[in-house]
C-alpha cells in the first residue's frame, strides 16, 4: 500500500475534481438570460423581472452550490485511500455522482420555470416553428483557413515517422509508443472534422433581427473555429514533445498535464468567450418577436426533433454542440454513452479484483502455469530452455498491461532481458527468469516458497 | 427576409418555401438581383432534405421568379412576368372569394384587404 500523498495521487485528485468548478459555472451560467433562454426555458423580456421568477432563480443558485459543496466533501476520502483499486472504485462512483447529482437542481428549476411559463402565459401563438434568415444563410462559411491544420499534422507525423525510421519497421518494441503517436495525429484530423462541423451548423437565430443573427452566428463560429485549431496546434506540439522527452518520465508526466490543462483551457475559453458575447448581445431580445422552439427541447437540453434531418446541432445546455435525439445514430450513441457510464463502477470491481488476488504458481501435468484470477501463462515443460531464479526484480518498464503495488501483469521491458512476459508481485522474491524458443517471461508467487518449489521441480525434471 | 417552416401545416415545406419567397418578392423584402442561399445551405439551415429544396427552387424557376445555374447559384429574377394570373391562380383566387363570401364577408370589405395587401406590397417596394 503505497503513501496516499504522492504527486501522482494528488494530480490525479485534481483531475478527478476539475469536473466540479466546470459544472458548477457551466450550470450556474444557465440561469442568466442568454438568447431569451434562462434555465433551458425559452422567455420573453419581459419575464425576465418577474418576482417568481428571480426567487426560483435563487433557488437554483442556492441548491447549486450546496450539491457542488457535497460533491466536493464527497471527494476529498479518495486522497486518503492507499490501495490503488479503491481508490479508483470510489473515484469512478464518485465520478458518476458528480456528473449526474449538479443537474437535479436544474431539472427541477426547469420543470418548474416551464409549468410558470404556461401559468403567466409566456407563450408564443405559434411555437415550434423552424425559421431561416435568408442573409444569414448566405453567410461565408470558414472563418479560419484550412491549411492551418496542416502544420500541426506534418509535425505530428514526425514522431511516427521517425519511431518507424529508426526501428526499421520493427513494430513489436515500439508498437504501444508508435500506437500513442498515431493516436495523436489521428486526433487531429478528429479536430478538422469538428471544426468542419462548427462550420455547418444552423446559424444562431433568436428573432428576426438580421444583424444579430450574424452576429451571433460568427461570434460562435470565430471562437470555435480557433478552439479547434488552436487544439490541433497543442496535440502536434505535444506529440512531438512526447517524442523527443520520450527517455524521461519526468518530464513526459509534466508535458501530459500541460498539454490536459492546455486542451481543457482553450475548449472553455471558446464555450465561454461565446456565452459571454451571446449574453451581451441578446440582453435586449424578446421584446417583441422572438423564436421559441422550447418543444424540440426535453428538458431544455436534449434535442429531438423529428422535422430537422440534422444530426448535430448546437447545444442549448452544455459545451459545444449536441445531436438530435430523433436520429436512429443519436440514440445508440445515448445508449452507449449511459452503458459506458453506469460500467465505470464495475470497471473498479475488475480492479479490486486484480489488486487483492495473489499471484500464484503451480504444476499441472508437465506445465508450469502462472495464476492470476485465471490462468495467464502456460508453459511446457520441454518447451523451457534457459531457468534461472532472480534474487532481485531487475528495473520493469511496462509496455501493456496492469501496473500495482502488488502486481505487475503484462508485457514489459525487464532490466538485461528486453521484452518479457511478465506475472509476479514485486514485493515477493524470488523470481523465475524462463526462456522458451520464442519467448521470455519473468513470474513471481506471491507466496515465496511456492516460487522456489517451482523453480525445484522445473530443475529436477530438466535433470530427469 | 425570414421563412417561417410550419411542419404540422398541411401545406407541403416545399410550397412554403416557394409561397413566402413568391410574398418576399412581391413585398420587395427580396429585390431583383438578391442571391438566394444555394440548396445545400438553405437545406443545411432549415434541417431539411435538399430534394424539397430542390422542388422549391425548381418550381420559384419555373414560374420565372428566379434565375439559377450551377455555378452563381440562385438568385431573384429581374425579368417582370407578364399575363396576370393563370387559370389554376384564378381558380385559387375563385375559392378564396368564395370563401370569403361563405364567411359573411362583404364584397367592399373583400376588396379593401385586397388593395391593402397590394398597396402594401407596393410600399414595402
Amino acid at each position: 500500500m503505497k503513501a496516499a500523498f504522492t504527486a501522482a495521487n494528488v494530480l490525479l485528485f485534481i483531475a478527478m475534481y476539475m469536473i466540479v468548478p466546470i459544472l458548477y459555472f457551466m450550470l450556474r451560467n444557465e440561469a442568466k438570460a442568454r438568447k431569451n433562454i434562462i434555465l433551458g426555458v425559452t422567455l420573453p423580456y419581459r419575464a425576465r423581472e418577474d418576482e417568481d421568477l428571480l426567487g426560483l432563480v435563487k433557488w437554483y443558485k442556492i441548491w447549486l452550490s450546496l450539491t457542488m459543496l457535497a460533491l466536493s466533501l464527497a471527494v476529498i476520502p479518495a486522497l486518503f485511500i492507499g490501495y490503488i483499486s479503491v481508490k479508483t472504485t470510489y473515484y469512478l462512483c464518485w465520478l458518476l455522482v458528480a456528473i449526474v447529482l449538479p443537474f437535479w437542481p436544474y431539472v427541477r428549476c426547469h420543470l418548474k420555470l416551464k409549468k410558470m411559463k404556461a401559468e403567466k402565459g409566456w407563450t408564443l401563438e405559434a411555437p415550434g416553428r423552424s425559421y431561416i434568415d435568408i442573409k444569414v444563410a448566405l453567410m461565408p462559411k470558414k472563418t479560419v483557413s484550412v491549411w492551418w491544420f496542416l502544420p500541426p499534422f506534418l509535425i505530428s507525423l514526425l514522431p511516427v515517422f521517425f519511431t518507424l525510421f529508426k526501428n526499421g519497421g520493427e513494430f513489436k518494441a515500439v508498437g504501444p509508443v508508435l500506437l500513442m503517436y498515431v493516436i495523436d495525429t489521428l486526433l487531429i484530423v478528429l479536430f478538422y472534422i469538428i471544426y468542419q462541423f462548427i462550420n455547418r451548423q444552423k446559424s444562431e437565430m433568436i428573432d428576426d433581427n438580421t444583424a444579430l443573427s450574424v452576429a451571433l452566428t460568427q461570434v460562435r463560429r470565430y471562437h470555435w473555429s480557433r478552439c479547434w485549431l488552436f487544439s490541433a496546434w497543442a496535440t502536434g506540439l505535444f506529440n512531438l514533445a512526447l517524442w523527443v522527452y520520450a527517455d524521461n518520465m519526468f518530464l513526459m508526466t509534466i508535458v501530459a498535464c500541460l498539454y490536459t490543462v492546455a486542451i481543457l483551457y482553450i475548449v472553455l475559453r471558446a464555450e465561454f468567450k461565446t456565452r459571454k458575447a451571446q449574453y451581451e448581445m441578446t440582453k435586449e431580445s424578446g421584446k417583441r418577436f422572438y423564436i421559441d422552439d422550447d418543444e424540440v427541447w426535453i428538458l431544455g437540453m436534449f434535442y429531438y426533433n423529428p422535422n430537422d434531418t440534422r444530426f448535430m446541432v448546437n447545444d442549448r445546455v452544455g459545451i459545444g454542440m449536441s445531436v438530435n435525439y430523433a436520429r436512429r445514430g443519436a440514440q445508440v450513441l445515448m445508449a452507449f454513452a449511459v452503458l459506458i457510464l453506469l460500467a465505470m463502477p464495475l470497471m473498479g470491481v475488475w480492479l479490486i479484483d486484480e489488486e487483492f488476488t495473489p499471484v500464484s504458481l503451480s504444476f499441472d501435468s508437465r506445465a508450469l502455469v502462472a495464476v492470476h484470477t485465471k490462468p495467464k501463462y502456460i508453459i511446457e515443460l520441454d518447451d523451457i530452455e534457459q531457468l534461472a531464479l532472480l534474487e532481485e526484480l531487475p528495473p520493469t518498464y511496462r509496455i501493456s498491461g496492469s501496473s500495482m503495488d502488488s502486481l505487475r501483469k503484462g508485457t514489459y521491458e525487464v532490466g538485461e532481458y528486453g521484452s518479457c512476459l511478465v506475472l509476479l508481485d514485486p514485493n515477493t522474491a524470488p523470481f523465475l527468469y524462463i526462456k522458451t524458443a520464442d519467448r521470455q517471461y519473468i513470474l513471481g508467487s506471491a507466496d515465496a516458497a511456492q516460487t522456489q518449489r517451482m523453480y525445484d521441480i522445473v530443475m529436477n525434471k530438466e535433470i530427469e | 427576409m425570414l421563412l417561417q417552416l410550419d411542419f404540422s401545416s398541411e401545406i407541403p415545406i416545399y410550397l412554403q418555401i416557394r409561397n413566402q419567397i413568391v410574398i418576399g418578392i412581391a413585398e420587395g423584402q427580396l429585390k431583383p438581383g438578391d442571391k438566394l442561399p444555394t440548396i445545400r445551405a438553405l437545406a443545411q439551415e432549415a434541417g431539411i432534405n435538399m430534394m424539397t429544396v430542390n422542388k422549391a427552387y425548381a418550381l420559384l424557376k419555373q414560374e420565372g421568379h428566379i434565375i439559377a445555374d450551377r455555378r452563381s447559384g440562385a438568385a431573384v429574377s429581374g425579368i417582370p412576368l407578364e399575363g396576370g394570373l393563370d387559370e389554376k391562380e384564378k381558380e385559387a383566387l375563385r375559392l378564396l372569394v368564395s370563401q370569403a363570401k361563405l364567411s359573411g364577408m362583404k364584397l367592399n370589405e373583400l376588396l379593401e384587404l385586397c388593395t391593402a395587401y397590394y398597396e402594401n406590397e407596393e410600399e414595402e417596394r
